[in-house]
């Protein structure tokens, strides 16, 4: 089986802009959870 | 709950959640409109029965072009909304195109949600290429291999990640092709995790 070409820095920038997406979903959500009330 | 395994299949039987039956929804919907799609991190474990629930599941379906994602998201928008836009071309150019994952949750709720992502490395288009179909409960799901994804949490290192990592280890210790695990764990640079959290 031929495994894929892993690019390990580009892997970590990914990580860190996921990390930056969640905590934007997580001001999102808190607005989400405020209009609830 | 009880799990068995082929080389082409494995079939888990346990009580299905709320959140189960939130992606086996989802991904039944993916799957009639004939969108190839795998399900990677977090709800791997819990599929397998990891006692932790999740905000998100994270979806990578193949590239669609612009007229396949509006069917798909005619399809998905009588019972699912896309939460960060209400514009499929926004979804589509704005986001999925770009490298950003878009979230769909049911109407009127925020989580949990699909966080749908298109192929954006070679490693995502391998494990599209290479996800293992599950039956839970006789209802299909596609995921990452457990051979990738246990070494891609330990890759992301959290408290949590490494709880996943060694549960979906433990659980399917003796269907995994071992030689391919190693090669995962050498390429991700984890083999001192495996060794240290996992043996």
């Amino acid at each position: 089986m031929n495994l894929p070409e892993i690019d390990l820095d580009e892997l970590r920038r990914r990580k860190e802009r996921n990390f930056q997406e969640r905590l934007k979903f997580i001001d999102f959500y808190v607005e989400w959870l405020k209009g609830q009330r | 709950m009880r799990i068995s395994f082929d080389r082409e299949k494995m079939v888990i039987e346990r009580d299905t959640t709320s959140l189960d039956r939130f992606v086996q929804d989802f991904a039944a919907l993916l799957q009639v409109h004939g969108v190839l799609y795998v399900i990677v991190s977090g709800y791997v474990s819990i599929l397998f029965g990891r006692s932790r629930s999740s905000e998100d599941v994270d979806i990578i379906i193949e590239h669609l072009d612009r007229g396949r994602f509006l069917t798909l998201w005619n399809a998905l928008h009588p019972r699912f909304e896309c939460i960060i836009t209400e514009n499929a071309d926004t979804a589509w150019g704005e986001y999925l195109l770009k490298g950003t994952a878009v979230r769909f949750s049911e109407n009127g709720k925020a989580i949990p949600n699909v966080e749908l992502s298109f192929p954006a490395d070679p490693l995502d288009r391998w494990t599209l290429e290479h996800r293992k179909e599950v039956f839970l409960n006789r209802i299909p799901l596609h995921i990452s291999p457990p051979e990738l994804q246990i070494p891609f949490k330990l890759f992301l290192g959290s408290e949590k990640d490494i709880e996943d990592a060694r549960h979906l280890y433990r659980t399917l210790k003796t269907s995994l092709d071992a030689e391919l695990l190693r090669q995962f764990n050498r390429k991700l640079k984890v083999e001192g995790l495996f060794n240290k959290y996992l043996r």
